[in-house]
């Protein structure tokens, strides 16, 4: 038994040494060895793939999700891979999965024991760092000329330690602190929106509406998916988490305490002043309804979020409301938001080459793109007198045997067809979006928890236990909540991961 | 001496050999299920790495373990997933048996279906539907408690999902409730399985209902309760993930009494999903069952050699 | 006396009746709930008397032709499942029960011990993916719960030790029969009530597990019930969490549809149920007599 461990501790040490570059990149010194390791792991990399599959057609597994009806995958497939035999010499397994089944087995297909070759992820550090993707610098360089044309400056968003671990779809890469409302319920009440520059100054408004509406449930609609409201409003760089963040209108090259920052105690105070005049849920920690199914049967008037700003618009057809905006601070735009889906290659794909040239076909071929997000002609959707597409007849949304609403999930859904209701030149409105956008001081870094791991762990859930009573309860006293939760913080190692954080911080921003 | 050892040995698995055989496809298939990834708890030893794989990445020590002891959660979280096991254990089968008593003693078959076929409804709606069921007795402003039992009496409505207070009896009403249609089929089988001469017997000395429950219904049960209760304190160091963590909706507000070792390396574990910190939880929750199964195992030959597992 | 029997007959009834209506008030509201408008939902919360009824959610859920295979299939992977679950179970845990098994002490320790550990979801999942290949098979469905633990096994054996009486498996051996005909003809007709008991809890095993579903089968056609209506909630969870933009909020099933997938799930058991509980019944009485 003694000898085992001897031999582990001896394992440990040699192996810590072995760390370092693209292709098995550990945690041990990150950042000044990425640049030099990137060669050699590039060049190895390159060695395994360097041979043109002469003559012989690949077939790659393509992964991606869809939370919609994706049954005809196989015929389009047939479809996709007459274009992509012809074009690229590449056939494709298109492996679509239920969008639940592919967040929740993530962990497994990103483990390297399937056999997949191009795939579609967030962020997910934890997987680039134990190297579950190929570095694309490379492949990219050779294969991807549209790819880079598309995609342009962005086309490093996802680079992590000097590594291109992966490519970013085109969808909005900026979001704007905003309300959406209800338009209708404004105009009907005669309520000045134009007024509204910042949050504080919804106090009147809501005041009406709820005074007009007293049955209104939420009028405020602040939920979201981790129960915290600062994690889905911000108007600073999260930098993935809000465990250490970096604030748009203070030091741009310091990491701070969101919490312990003046602008968080005016955020939270505001919102209980909101909470004690009953404009917010009094279950809001538990929300059950989304906001969208809440405004068409008026029970909720505005909701708060970061987003872009064709959001109302986009949500307008299937509310049945006419929804309107207001910006409440500044659009910028941070790495979190480009990251928000990255096109991988599997490092364990031995066919990365074909991968690519896939890739780079899905980022600029606007057949197959329709194919992938329409699906046939005909079968799948008809065309109207005006070029858009809508269903054929007898089909409906419940029936359709493909319908996987996936173009914001592919490479470039922008050059998908657009269907009746659809935002006009969803793709251009957007870009222009995008450009309109400043760049957060952070954008482009991406931080790496895995010397902070057990720090993180203990912080998020002291986030996620303090987070809801401090921001969006009325009752308790606002600055001895925030005390409360900066105490549980500290304990659980705040400071430590703040100060990781600055470190890999002060990095980027010397080589950049 | 040791040749006719060997020699009685011989004869013996000579006799026995055809046993062996029956036990064969079951062994082959727990081998193949259950003890070959039993190796893959060597991750918890490790930083994974795709290229390297499962038994050849690096190794880390007791790093990945690190994250369950550091902070004062540590504490809360293991004494809520402790003391709610145990109060599943206790009440849980000690209801069941009562019920599957109960259910024994009704005459009737058609009245006795009934019963058991109602009371195995809520074993079979998933937790995700039942946090929803519970949601609509306790939600703050359209649940049913505050809207038409607390309001109406005149008292002031109640924010469950903020009062730590109420969730430990909530909890285990809704696993116990969840529970015990299935766990008393086990019950009733054994039940079942009792000589009802035993009962005739006894009836005629002129023996009560209760020491007739007490005296022939618990003895033959022993064997099956203790079974229960070692197989339990296994278990004990594991929650009902989807308990704790659908039916309190996630309020962060109720962490205090509802966080458990699952739900604590979930919400600490989502963001960044690591691998070898997932498998150090699952080893620590192993290892400490194994060895209280072993401690009550030997309590239990100490008390009654026959009904020790192993 | 019989005072005192009327008594507690009633006292019996009275308790199995507030059981039965505590469990029975959810089921309830859960279906009134399926059959409720959304808008009357949404407006009103959950209610035993909504304003509004619709049959909405269930022509969602229907209208894909996939549930109905699903349906079949499910069927398939509960039968096949139990039976062969059935047959292993026995097969181990009969030897278990010979008390002069050499060797006995350490196989019951194998058994016992896969109760305690396991090696996590990952490397399971990894041997059986890339050893056996079960991805999208119907395999997937029945090998990974073939003995979902231990414990069906022990609570077998012990059946085994306390209710066949050894001279019964003396007479049989004296009569020249092999152990596997014993084993057939002699231990099994007794065994009824455990094997009624073991193949109920293995069916419902089969029948609700939807876990196997959501890691091995990615084809839709494989899907069953649990699997097609499990991946219906977890998309609409997940899709909360993706708060990407260009979302159809169609997709997401409205609370309803929710609840009817609660009840498309468990109304088939509910209804077979008491058929099979019929068997269970006999089973013990049979077993009971004989024994």
């Amino acid at each position: 038994m003694k000898k085992k461990w001897i031999s582990m501790l001896l394992c440990m040490a040699m192996t810590a040494a072995a760390l370092a570059g693209c292709g098995d990149s550990g945690s041990a010194d990150s950042g000044s060895a990425g640049s030099e390791a990137a060669d050699s792991g590039t060049a190895d990399s390159g060695s395994q793939t360097a041979e043109e599959p002469a003559g012989e057609v690949e077939t790659i597994n393509v992964t991606y999700f869809s939370f919609n009806s994706i049954d005809d995958t196989a015929m389009v497939e047939e479809a996709v891979n007459k274009i992509s035999e012809e074009k690229i010499g590449v056939r494709v397994k298109l492996n679509a999965m239920e969008g639940g089944q592919y967040m929740s087995q993530q962990t497994m297909l990103l483990s390297g024991s399937e056999d997949i070759d191009l795939i579609v992820t967030p962020l997910v550090t934890d997987a680039m760092n134990s190297g579950a993707f190929a570095d694309m610098t490379d492949l990219v360089e050779e294969y991807g000329q549209d790819i880079k044309a598309v995609l342009g400056d962005n086309l490093e968003a996802g680079k992590y330690r000097g590594c291109l671990y992966g490519l970013p779809n085109l969808h909005e890469y900026a979001s704007t602190p905003l309300l959406v409302y209800n338009g209708d319920i404004a105009n009907e009440l005669g309520l000045d929106m134009a007024s509204v520059k910042k949050l504080e100054d919804l106090d009147g408004i809501l005041a009406k509406v709820v005074e007009a509406y007293p049955d209104m449930s939420t009028p405020l609609y602040t939920g979201s998916s981790s129960g915290c409201l600062s994690s889905s409003y911000h108007d600073w760089d999260t930098l993935g988490d809000n465990l250490g963040v970096v604030m748009f209108d203070g030091a741009s090259d310091k990491v701070v305490n969101l919490y312990e920052t003046e602008k968080y105690r005016e955020l939270v105070t505001t919102l209980h002043d909101f909470s004690q005049k009953g404009y917010l849920n009094a279950d809001s920690a538990v929300l059950t309804e989304n906001y969208w199914s809440l405004v068409p049967e008026k029970m909720s008037f505005g909701c708060i979020l970061n987003q872009h700003e064709l959001i109302a618009e986009e949500y307008t057809p299937s509310t049945g409301v006419n929804l309107e905006i207001v910006p409440l601070a500044e659009t910028y735009r941070t790495t979190s938001n480009v990251t928000t889906f990255l096109w991988r290659i599997m490092s364990t794909s031995k066919k990365q080459v074909s991968a690519m040239k896939f890739l780079n076909l899905l980022y600029s071929d606007a057949e197959v793109e329709d194919l992938i997000c329409n699906g046939i002609e005909g079968v799948h959707y008809q065309v109207t007198e005006d070029g858009k597409y809508t269903y054929p007849d007898g089909v409906d949304f419940a029936n359709s045997t493909y319908y996987p609403n996936i173009g914001w999930v592919m490479p470039n859904g922008w050059l998908a067809g657009e269907w009746v209701g659809d935002i006009e030149n969803y793709g251009e409105k957007m870009t222009e979006y995008n450009e309109s956008a400043k760049a957060s001081p952070a954008y482009g870094f991406i931080f790496d928890s895995s010397n902070v791991a057990n720090e993180v762990t203990a912080c998020t859930n002291v986030v996620q236990q303090y987070c809801n009573s401090v921001e969006e309860n009325g009752t308790v006293d606002v600055d001895s909540a925030i005390a409360d939760l900066n105490k549980a913080l500290k304990e659980a190692g705040i400071d430590t991961v703040i100060a990781e954080k600055q470190k890999q911080y002060d990095e980027f921003l010397s080589n950049q | 001496m040791n040749n006719t050892k060997t020699k009685n040995l011989m004869q013996k698995i000579k006799r026995y050999w055809p046993f062996y055989i029956m036990m064969l496809p079951g062994l082959i298939y727990l081998f193949i299920n259950n003890y070959i990834p039993m190796t893959g708890l060597i991750l918890a030893f490790e930083k994974y790495q795709v290229a390297s794989g499962i038994y050849k990445s690096p190794k880390c020590g007791l790093d990945n373990f690190k994250f369950l002891f550091q902070t004062k959660d540590a504490w809360i979280i293991t004494r809520n997933t402790l003391l709610y096991n145990i109060v599943f254990i206790l009440l849980g089968n000690f209801l069941a048996i009562v019920v599957a008593n109960f259910l024994n003693e009704v005459k009737r078959d058609v009245t006795k279906k009934v019963y058991q076929t109602v009371i195995l409804l809520p074993y079979i709606v998933s937790i995700v539907v039942v946090a929803f069921l519970a949601n609509a007795f306790l939600a703050g402003d359209t649940g049913f408690i505050n809207n038409h039992i607390l309001i109406p009496l005149g008292l002031q409505p109640v924010q469950f999902y903020r009062e730590t207070k109420y969730w430990p009896f909530i909890l285990t009403f809704v696993s116990l409730w969840k529970s015990v249609g299935y766990s008393c089929i086990i019950y009733l089988a054994s039940i079942a399985g009792i000589d009802p001469g035993l009962y005739e017997a006894a009836a005629l000395d002129g023996a009560t209902r209760w020491q007739r429950f007490v005296q022939i219904t618990m003895p033959c049960l022993k064997s099956t309760i203790i079974t229960l209760f070692i197989l339990a304190i296994g278990k004990i160091f594991y929650s009902d993930f989807g308990l704790f963590y659908q039916v309190p909706m996630q309020s962060g507000s109720l962490f205090p009494v509802t966080q458990t070792i699952d739900t604590y390396v979930f919400y600490g574990l989502t963001k960044n999903n690591n691998i070898g910190m997932s498998a150090a939880a699952g080893f620590y929750q192993s290892l400490v069952g194994f060895v209280l199964v072993l401690l009550s195992n030997l309590l239990v030959r100490k008390a009654s050699e026959e009904n020790a597992m192993f | 006396m019989v005072e005192n029997k009327k008594g507690y007959t009633i006292f019996l009834h009275t308790f199995m009746i507030i059981l039965c209506v505590l469990c029975l008030l959810p089921f309830i509201l859960l279906i009134v709930v399926s059959l409720s408008s959304e808008s009357s939902l949404l407006t009103e919360g959950y209610s035993f008397f909504p304003k509004e009824f619709s049959l909405a959610a269930y022509e969602y859920l229907f209208a894909s032709p996939t549930i109905y295979k699903a349906y079949g299939l499910s069927i398939l992977v509960t039968a096949v499942g139990t039976a062969v679950s059935i047959a292993v179970t026995t097969l181990i845990a009969y030897p278990l029960s010979i008390k002069e098994l050499p060797g006995r002490k350490f196989f019951n320790f194998i058994v016992f011990f896969t109760m305690l550990f396991s090696g996590g979801l990952v490397p399971g999942y990894m041997m059986w993916t890339q050893t056996f290949h079960i991805k999208n098979t119907i395999w997937a469905y029945i090998l990974p719960n073939l003995i979902a633990n231990g414990f069906s096994i022990m609570i077998m054996r012990s059946y085994f030790m306390t209710n066949i009486p050894k001279e019964l498996l003396e007479s049989a051996r004296v009569d020249g029969a092999s152990e596997f005909v014993t084993l057939w003809k002699v231990v099994l007709p007794v065994s009824l009530p455990i094997m009624a008991t073991i193949g109920l809890m293995s069916g419902m095993a089969y029948w609700n597990d939807w876990s196997n579903g959501l890691y091995y089968v990615t084809d839709k056609k494989l899907n069953t019930v649990q699997v097609f209506l499990n991946n219906m909630l977890m998309n609409a969870q997940q899709l909360d969490k993706v708060s990407g933009a260009g979302l159809d909020m169609n997709a997401l099933p409205s609370t309803a549809v929710r609840m009817a997938v609660a009840v498309a799930g468990a109304l088939p058991l509910m209804c077979v149920y008491p058929f099979f509980q019929k068997y269970f019944v006999k089973g013990m009485t049979l077993g009971a007599v004989k024994g």
